[in-house]
């Protein structure tokens, strides 16, 4: 919402720069910017005088006028408008003037005249759509004055960014209030004198409340015989400035009052309005009404409708009637001044996609009993611009009227929660500036709070009205503050960082992926994913929760390999998503570990070769991790998988954990893809703490011995290796496979193996012969498990 | 017993190659004679089979032994001669060093590092929760009355079946205070939702950092404090912090906090749109109705909540001017820190 610097001048004295004003604003909780409503092309528009008119020698409508700017220099400029006359003040478009839609003021040739600018009509500068002639300004209008200023009056549009409580200061009334508060003067309302014919109201006009619940009080009062027409500039200054297009003098004053007071109001057509009165009921389904903007609309039962003996007029709180709008020709009104449920209007505006002024104001929560007020006020106000005359009284129904609240606040407890020390007689005199009226009794203030105020139902509302006006930076800081003597429960985090720790440390770039994938990109990683699908996504790519990494995994390679960064070591730790009709959300949640890589993992360089991305590199970081971080061994075991060629289940314990291997193609959008991708799952790990115990560390040498063998080449190494430390005995501490060898120096289907054996022990020194007997043990049992066969030591 | 002389034989002959002090090159020709796949030691290991049963276990040590020793006194003449080498001018120094690939932590990660780390030491355990949430802990356990225009503040994504994606890591705040009876010292880090159209400022999630303290008599000052000491460390000690009151349904009083801009100190730029000022996030005093769906006495206890946006905070802090660079990982800017 916008207000007008000037505007509030009304109703509060203060002497405040435009910007001083916004941060007292904003400091009190109505934040506050400084902002144009004009748009810059105004700039260059000039209040100039039409000193001479002169017939174009060439064309007939076309008149050659010469117009004074203000400096001393009168400009020759064409008008084509019929209503130019010598005399008059009128807007010029200099030349450099650019129009939003595009126009450029230039110095040119009108049938061979010389033009240097343009005289403007409203519509031309886009003030309103009149475009019967150009815009006739005051005789008083200064010469050469910017069209900004003149049409701003010199005042300043001040936005408000306001909380959804604070209906109280969705008019400038309210705003006044706070500050008045802020200020601690006296902020003033305008009084309202009405004269009145001597016909009642309620004479012409019934009101019925079908609905009561939903519309508590509907009041109206009738005017006849106004004259429709254009408003004066200071009220066409005030509505520019709260950023509100002119209309005419009646939908004016209307908009007028809501900016003023808050409360919206509505203008009907009192010749459309058929029987002589007002039905207020919900709308039967189907019912369908033509709203203002011209749009017919389909309504059901959540919608309150305003309606005459015959008709719907207006749809409660949210918009009027195209039947009933209020015309250039339009004689008598009927004023509607009501207050709406908010949840009514919410519905209805929610059911219709429609949001306006009036019903943003009906769902935070308008004044009840201020409608009385406001709609004195729009009559009064139609009265002065439009002529007229008002009818004797409101017709008000108001069944069971709303009482104000009443609440109590202990001063001490204020003091408490704010952490302050403001006395009773400071916070009474705060309350006081914000209209709350309260009386005093052993340091408990109990306050009526006005209806205006319905955000304020509880004493701790009551207490943040005193730290605001009091200022929340006035609150002092505590040299020392108490931490609480227990320990807390806390996720465990820490071996999830070290996770992340240690990838980072190896070279890998931890990625964080988007978490919402279209429906079609959930790929089978363990096979059991069930997507979650957003019931209102954002669109079709986003439109459900992460089931596994891979695919936002796969996403990030190809950006980064289509960018010619192919050489990738990325990692996500983060949470995946899946059904779970258990749960009370209907979703079971996990933490996932995704790793990929791809290209060189070193590039070479002229002391190394490169090192290409393989699924033994992935094998082996992931190991070296889980031992690393947890102590943890993983095993892994050859396995099929349709996301994979050269799939490996990672084990962990008993337990199936994850997956490895080089990834297939998984859709037409990532050919580019290629590389090994891990995805583990990690929930339980997370938990696991590392326990270390010190092993002590022999004081005996270790011997190493390497062993080498012939074996049949398709026995895996897994099984080699298994039978290795079957039959090893205590005291081989240490394996590793050193070399593989297929060549020509061996017999065809068979392969040389090379380990090296590490044997120690923890009491003594082992002899030449025990480590012989060790080794003479494990290759009798490969022997004759595989025909192993003993090839030189190397 | 020749053999067994042989292997005597072969080691004094070694150690008289040696002793001639050779370069690097008969080093290595030294290597393949003895201990190459056709070498010396080979043989003899070929010849095993010669010796009788009760004493080849005997040799086989033996020539073990002797490729042991082999091999290490080889492994550490080379070194020397290394040694030697790069003591001597003939080594380039300045060829570059061996490159190691470095990892990185991402920005969002290591922003929220900072945090918990700084929270850790004012007293703050680490809670977390799910990202999919119920209504009911997203919404009304935190005040937010159903069919209210408070809801409309953070549009809110449904799954079919009612579910919330978390607006916000407030339910988190719900979930500890309904495990654990009071005092309770968490911050809770996490991945939130929002159903925004995606900009260079908005993003369809991002992560939060919320606080929560309560206890017996917790006030607004503390609260102040303790988010004025946070950012201090964080931001520097230069910095000032100010309290705009605002609204959120699950704290009353409710306040922004701002910092002065770092980048001009408060003299107004770019950045702080001239402002002097960078709003970080929101905080209060829990409301009661907050207590007393967790079924905490709001009487006995007060509480204070904070919550920052951990995007906005470290792009503010590297200057990163567009939230969707977060999350295209691109690994040239992954890179950077």
């Amino acid at each position: 919402m916008n207000i007008s610097y000037n505007w509030l001048k009304e109703y509060v004295d203060f002497d405040l720069e435009p910007a001083e004003l916004a941060d007292k604003l904003t400091h009190a909780g109505l934040e506050a910017v400084i902002t144009e409503t004009l748009p810059d092309y105004f700039e260059s528009i000039l209040v100039g005088h039409v000193i001479s008119k002169e017939k174009h020698p060439d064309a007939d409508r076309l008149s050659v006028c010469m117009v004074d700017l203000g400096d001393g220099e009168p400009k020759q400029i064409i008008c084509g408008a019929p209503n130019i006359e010598k005399g008059q003040k009128v807007p010029v478009a200099t030349v450099g003037t650019t129009f939003p839609g595009g126009m450029k003021i230039k110095k040119a040739k009108l049938r061979g005249v010389l033009s240097n600018g343009m005289v403007c009509s409203e519509n031309e500068m886009e003030l309103s759509d009149d475009q019967s002639g150009i815009m006739v300004l005051d005789e008083a209008s200064p010469l050469g004055t910017n069209m900004k200023a003149y049409l701003s009056g010199n005042d300043v549009s001040i936005e408000l960014d306001l909380t959804p409580d604070r209906s109280d200061a969705l008019g400038h009334i309210g705003v006044a209030r706070d500050l008045a508060a802020l200020l601690g003067v006296e902020m003033r309302k305008p009084v309202i004198e009405l004269e009145e014919s001597s016909t009642a109201t309620s004479s012409l006009m019934r009101v019925e409340l079908e609905d009561p619940d939903g519309c508590p009080r509907y009041a109206a009062r009738i005017v006849k015989n106004v004259k429709i027409g254009e408003s004066p500039a200071w009220m066409r200054q005030r509505l520019q400035a709260a950023g509100i297009r002119s209309i005419n003098n009646v939908v004016d004053a209307a908009n007028y009052v809501l900016m003023e007071t808050g409360h919206p109001l509505h203008t009907f057509d009192l010749r459309y309005i058929e029987g002589d009165k007002i039905v207020v009921r919900k709308a039967h389904k189907q019912e369908k009404i033509t709203t203002l903007d011209g749009k017919e609309r389909e309504l059901d039962e959540t919608v309150l409708l305003i309606c005459d003996a015959a008709k719907p007029v207006a749809v409660a709180g949210i918009m009027g009637g195209e039947n009933s709008e209020v015309q250039a020709d339009t004689t008598d009104l009927l004023l509607e001044s009501a207050y709406f449920k908010p949840v009514v209007v919410r519905r209805g505006a929610k059911k219709l996609q429609l949001a306006t002024d009036a019903s943003h104001r009906f769902e935070r929560g308008t004044d009840p009993n201020g409608i009385p007020y406001a709609l004195d006020r729009l009559a009064g106000l139609i009265v002065d611009l439009a002529g007229g005359e008002l009818t004797n009284g409101q017709v008000d129904a108001y069944p069971e009227p709303i009482e104000p609240l009443e609440i109590s606040m202990r001063a001490e407890r204020c003091n408490a929660i704010l952490g302050t020390h403001i006395t009773v007689e400071s916070m009474s005199a705060i309350l006081n500036g914000l209209e709350l009226s309260h009386s005093e009794k052993d340091g408990v203030l109990t306050v009526t709070v006005p209806t205006f105020r319905p955000d304020i139902e509880r004493e701790i509302d009551l207490i943040e009205e005193i730290g605001r006006i009091h200022g929340y930076n006035n609150i002092p800081l505590p040299q020392h503050f108490s931490i609480a003597n227990k320990i807390n429960k806390k996720t465990p985090d820490q071996i999830r960082e070290r996770f992340i720790d240690h990838f980072a440390a190896i070279g890998f770039n931890q990625i964080y992926g988007n978490g919402l994938l279209s429906i079609e990109e959930h790929p089978a990683v363990f096979g059991d994913e069930e997507a979650l699908t957003l019931a209102n996504p954002l669109s079709r790519e986003m439109a459900s929760m992460r089931s596994s990494l891979l695919m936002g995994m796969a996403k990030v390679a190809d950006h980064n390999i289509n960018r010619r960064q192919s050489d990738l070591k990325i990692f996500e730790l983060g949470q995946v998503s899946t059904l779970d009709l258990e749960s009370d959300t209907g979703a079971r949640e996990a933490s996932h570990l995704g790793v990929f890589i791809s290209g060189e993992l070193q590039p070479k360089q002229w002391s190394q070769e490169a090192v290409e991305a393989d699924i033994f590199h992935m094998k082996g970081i992931l190991a070296s991790t889980f031992e690393d971080l947890l102590g943890l061994e993983l095993t892994f075991k050859a396995a099929e998988h349709e996301l994979f060629t050269n799939a490996v289940d990672v084990v962990l314990g008993d337990d199936k954990i994850g997956t490895l291997g080089n990834l297939k193609q998984l859709n037409q959008n990532l050919k580019s893809v290629s590389g090994v991708y891990a995805e583990l799952r990690l929930s339980e790990t997370l938990g696991l703490e590392r326990n270390i115990q010190y092993q002590q560390v022999s004081a005996y040498p270790a011997v190493e011995r390497d062993l080498s063998f012939m074996i049949d080449a398709n026995i895996p190494y897994e099984q080699i290796d298994e039978t290795i430390h079957k039959y090893a005995g205590k005291s081989l501490i240490y394996s590793r496979l050193y070399d593989i060898y297929e060549g020509k120096s061996i017999a065809s289907g068979k392969k040389s193996l090379t380990f090296r054996l590490v044997f120690q022990n923890q009491k003594r020194t082992l002899t030449e012969k025990e480590i012989e007997k060790d080794f003479r043990r494990i290759l009798k049992g490969l022997e004759d498990a595989y025909n192993a066969t003993l090839r030189e030591a190397i | 017993m020749s053999l067994f002389k042989k292997v005597d034989e072969l080691r004094s002959e070694f150690k008289q190659a040696l002793a001639s002090n050779p370069a690097l090159s008969d080093l290595e020709r030294l290597k393949q004679k003895y201990l190459g796949r056709k070498g010396v030691i080979n043989d003899l290991f070929k010849q095993i089979k010669d010796v009788e049963a009760d004493r080849r276990g005997e040799f086989g040590g033996l020539i073990n032994q002797l490729k042991t020793d082999v091999q290490d006194l080889i492994d550490a003449q080379v070194r020397e001669s290394h040694s030697e080498e790069q003591a001597s001018d003939s080594l380039d120094v300045t060829l570059p060093g061996v490159e190691y690939t470095r990892g990185t932590l991402h920005p969002i990660e290591s922003t929220l590092r900072d945090f918990k780390r700084i929270f850790h030491r004012l007293g703050f355990a680490v809670a977390e929760g799910p990202e999919i949430e119920t209504q009911w802990r997203n919404f009304d356990a935190l005040n937010f009355p159903p069919e209210h225009p408070a809801r409309d503040m953070q549009d809110t994504f449904f799954l079919e079946n009612g579910s919330v994606l978390r607006t916000h890591t407030s339910p988190v705040q719900i979930r500890l205070m309904l495990e654990e009876k009071p005092p309770i010292r968490s911050i809770m880090p996490g991945r939130v939702y929002r159903n925004e159209a995606i900009d260079a400022g908005h993003y369809c999630l991002f992560h939060q950092v919320e606080g929560l303290y309560v206890d017996e008599n917790v006030t607004m000052g503390e609260l102040k404090a303790t988010l004025e000491l946070f950012c201090r460390e964080y931001f520097g000690e230069a910095v000032k912090l100010r309290f705009r009151p605002s609204f959120f349904p699950f704290t009353e009083p409710s306040s922004e906090m701002d910092v002065s801009c770092f980048l001009c100190g408060g003299k107004g730029c770019r950045v702080c749109k001239q402002t002097g000022w960078l709003e970080i996030g929101g905080c209060g005093m829990v409301d009661p109705n907050v207590f007393k769906a967790v079924d905490i006495d709001p009487e006995a206890y007060t509480g204070y909540a904070f919550g920052m946006g951990i995007e906005r905070i470290a792009m503010m802090k590297y200057g990163i001017t567009d939230i969707r660079l977060l999350f295209e990982n691109d690994v040239r800017f992954l890179k950077q820190f």
